[in-house]
């Protein structure tokens, strides 16, 4: 995909755009609702058309290239299914759409869906109807009607977004193994961070139309390229500082200066509640300890501010009103 | 992005096609719908206004609009308050029988008018089952005003039970039942609590049912005996006239209802609305 | 006091009627519906009600399609007047489409000259059954077509189906419930139409006179059993084709909870 440009009306949708997906990777396009990330899928899947750049598919260009022509799966948050057909009528729906020359015959796609059925884990699911399937049970028979015509690309928009926590765990796992078994090239649209750390190859932080950063996991996690992707990626702490001479002052919560890799001037700092540690005195009061397993969380009333630690396994929680202070020295510095 | 693309518009069929299909949509509006009106409206002004005063101003025309404004003052109000009623007891109690009563008062919608005529006659005229009881004791029904009444609380009967009912059996009883254990008495709770609530659909109803009321003919045709200035109502007059040639006259007295309709057909447009937010 | 409204206006009268044409006996009755007249009577009212209401199946749902999913000017305003035929008084409405379709008026006078006429034969009576079914088809299919979900034609798209397969196999099976909905009030609304319909219709016995009319007939010939016969006979005809249509309506239903 190049500079792709998608704009509604006067707001723009999607902005320069640049991203290339390998064959048999998961890529998750990550961002928070408004992002952009379900129109570009749906510039890849040819259901809108872009205002400017290319979109490619194994090099072929898809300009101007139907949705019905572009061998995409895709799978809607809400399933989409045929209510009026059977589960086997909805997965084989792709085969008897096409033309007599390339349909597959009676036999053939009979086969096929029964395939699916089982790699859906519904054998003798195929004669039911939509209404009479559980959520995670349709959103699994939508996967297999994408899978049914072989598609070069697999686009996954929200497909967990309906369901219910338990089921979506199950569902993420058997979608990874799946993944792992048949190497499609998919591309899953979330805004749910542990799901795109998760299931993804590589994660695409998206934001206002633009896609912030790129990288596996591990890189977007360990080393944010910006504020925006690392206080997405999880909760955190926001605290604005000056920096001069390689020392960040916070300037909006009273806690000591810690060095900073940063040209002089306003930054913004950003640490995860497991990154701060607690310490014995200073500006604030502890307001609250819970226990979360075998995980303490400490609410520190600090300057205006209510901010929330997580102690280490083993630590001790601190009393109900002692005094206390921050130390921030893992956080990471982003110009402001 | 669409966070919600259920329930979006749907792929556009490509431009030709749309053009083509609203076409060929406003073609049969305009033939079957729209050139029918423009004619009554046309034949109506054929001999300008002048035509119209005149034919309004016939004795005749003037005692038809007289008396349909006097079957519609009767009815509408008598089935406004039995649709609330029935439309009451059928969203807010389970009792036996209550899928009958509901065929039974949606019934007067699928039968012919002249079956809603007919069974009055059957009753009350001079061959009928009280025909002659009703003959000696010189009380008129068929063929007088208590007919074309009976006929046209017939045929308007289910129209404001069928546009509240949906409406109060979505909104439940719960608001009732907080007025009633707040101690209101069960009319103010009607009053103040269920009235309110369906405010716009009721008058949508009660719109429909007039409009009904005072156009019925089918119905109204069999029970009248057609006299002349005595008991023909306005669709009644409009076809005497027609068949006496004085078109247009007729469609003077047409236009008349026509703007009945197109009135009626505004209102509720601009009711719709106002429903739409009960809901 | 509503079971003494529906009570006295509703099911006395009805009660007459299920009751009058038997004193007739069973063979009276039966001779009675069995006269010529009266069954090409039957024939040309169910006939072309059935006939109208199909054709309005293809008018309605092209209509509804327009208004749910196109966008054009005066789109509101066409919404609304499809609504006309509910509201205008069927006398008007006959009278002028009598006028429209006669040899000498504004559409009649188009076809006159091929030979075709319209009003005084059965094209009227078809061309009033279609006016007045045209309302209950567009109102029945438009809030299934406005409720079904777009991304289900977007999914079709994407699993390679054409414009036309995707109307055919998703939108058409979606929507027949609905349809056959709008048809059973087509056409029972089309069976008893009285009004639209003796002014067009020409009203020649054997040939353009409708069902109703006959019973108007025979009751102005005090034949009171005899025009209970006949409309008994009507509604237990209309009841048998509307329970079936009911049938068939909810063997589509059956999944779609």
């Amino acid at each position: 995909m190049q500079d792709i440009a998608k704009r509604f009306a006067a707001t723009a949708a999607v902005e320069d755009v640049n991203l290339s997906v390998e064959r048999g990777e998961f890529l998750a396009l990550l961002g928070p609702s408004g992002s952009g990330k379900t129109t570009l899928l749906r510039l890849i899947a040819g259901l809108e058309a872009a205002d400017a750049g290319h979109i490619r598919i194994d090099g072929r260009d898809m300009d101007g290239v139907p949705a019905r022509a572009r061998h995409v799966g895709l799978v809607f948050q809400h399933y989409a299914l045929f209510r009026h057909m059977t589960v086997a009528a909805n997965i084989a729906f792709g085969l008897r759409v096409r033309p007599r020359a390339t349909r597959p015959t009676k036999a053939e796609i009979a086969a096929r869906v029964e395939r699916l059925l089982d790699l859906i884990q519904l054998p003798g699911y195929g004669g039911r109807y939509p209404d009479q399937l559980s959520g995670g049970q349709r959103q699994r028979v939508a996967l297999a009607r994408a899978l049914a015509i072989e598609p070069r690309v697999l686009l996954l928009d929200e497909p967990f977004g309906a369901l219910d926590a338990q089921v979506r765990k199950d569902l993420r796992r058997w979608l990874r193994g799946l993944h792992d078994r048949v190497h499609l090239t998919t591309i899953l649209v979330t805004h749910d961070q542990a799901e795109a750390l998760e299931l993804a190859d590589r994660v695409a932080v998206m934001n206002a139309g633009r896609v912030e950063q790129v990288g596996t996991p591990a890189e977007v996690w360990d080393a944010p390229a910006n504020a925006f992707v690392h206080g997405f990626l999880g909760d955190s702490l926001r605290v604005a500082c000056m920096i001069a001479e390689g020392i960040a002052r916070f300037t909006d919560l009273p806690a000591d200066p810690v060095p900073a890799a940063l040209p002089d001037g306003a930054a913004v700092a950003v640490i995860r509640p497991h990154e701060i540690a607690l310490r014995a005195e200073g500006a604030g009061r502890v307001h609250a300890v819970s226990l979360a397993g075998p995980l303490a969380h400490v609410e520190v009333a600090i300057g205006a501010r209510m901010v929330e630690i997580t102690l280490p396994p083993g630590a001790v929680p601190p009393r109900v009103g002692a005094a206390c202070g921050l130390d921030l020295a893992r956080a990471r510095f982003y110009r402001a | 992005m669409t966070a919600g693309v259920q329930g979006g518009v749907g792929l556009r069929a490509p431009g030709w096609e749309r053009w083509l299909a609203i076409g060929l949509a406003l073609l049969v509006l305009l033939v079957l719908l729209v050139l029918p009106l423009a004619l009554v409206f046309a034949e109506a002004l054929s001999r300008g206004w002048a035509g119209v005063a005149s034919a309004l101003a016939d004795p005749d025309a003037q005692s038809a609009i007289r008396l349909t404004l006097l079957v519609a003052a009767i009815t509408v109000p008598v089935n406004t308050l039995g649709g609330l009623a029935a439309a009451w007891c059928i969203a807010r109690f389970r009792f036996p029988g209550r899928g009958l009563l509901l065929t039974i008062i949606e019934l007067p919608l699928t039968i012919s008018p002249v079956i809603s005529g007919l069974v009055w006659v059957l009753l009350f005229g001079r061959n009928g089952w009280f025909g002659p009881a009703l003959g000696r004791a010189d009380i008129q029904i068929v063929f007088a005003l208590p007919g074309l009444v009976l006929a046209t609380l017939f045929v308007t009967f289910p129209f404001v039970l069928r546009a509240i009912l949906p409406l109060m059996q979505a909104q439940g009883s719960a608001e009732e039942q907080a007025a009633i254990t707040l101690g209101a008495p069960a009319w103010r709770v009607f009053l103040h609590v269920t009235l309110p609530n369906i405010r716009f659909a009721l008058l949508q109803g009660v719109l429909l049912c007039n409009a009904r009321a005072m156009g019925e003919f089918g119905a109204v045709a069999v029970v009248s005996g057609r006299i002349r200035g005595l008991t023909n109502t306005m669709p009644l007059h409009i076809e005497a006239t027609y068949n006496d040639y004085q078109a247009q006259a007729a469609f003077a007295v047409a236009a008349l209802l026509a703007l009945l309709a197109l009135v009626t057909l505004a209102a509720r447009a601009g009711l719709e609305w106002g429903t739409r937010r009960e809901r | 006091m509503t079971l003494a409204w529906v009570g006295l206006l509703v099911v006395l009268p009805l009660a007459a009627l299920v009751a009058r044409p038997w004193e007739l006996g069973m063979h009276g009755v039966v001779a009675s519906l069995t006269q010529p007249r009266v069954l090409a009577a039957l024939r040309l009212s169910f006939g072309m009600a059935l006939g109208a209401a199909a054709l309005n199946l293809v008018l309605g749902g092209l209509v509804a399609w327009v208004l749910v999913r196109t966008r054009f000017p005066g789109r509101r305003l066409a919404d609304a007047l499809v609504d006309l035929p509910f509201a205008l008084p069927t006398a008007v409405s006959g009278i002028a489409l009598t006028t429209l379709y006669a040899p000498n008026g504004w559409l009649g006078g188009l076809a006159a000259p091929f030979g075709l006429s319209i009003a005084y034969a059965r094209p009227g009576i078809f061309i009033a059954l279609l006016f007045v079914g045209l309302p209950y088809m567009v109102r029945a299919i438009q809030p299934v077509l406005h409720d079904l979900p777009g991304d289900v034609e977007e999914a079709a798209s994407t699993l390679g189906a054409t414009h036309w397969q995707i109307v055919t196999r998703v939108i058409l099976p979606a929507i027949a419930p609905a349809a056959v909905v709008g048809f059973a009030m087509a056409f029972a609304r089309a069976v008893g139409e009285y009004g639209s319909v003796i002014f067009i219709a020409g009203n020649m016995p054997n040939r353009t006179e409708i069902a109703p009319l006959l019973i108007v007939i025979r009751l102005e010939q005090l034949d009171y059993a005899g025009a209970a016969a006949l409309a008994l006979a009507m509604l237990a005809l209309s009841f048998l084709i509307l329970a079936a249509l009911n049938l068939l309506q909810r063997r589509l239903r059956r999944h779609l909870a």
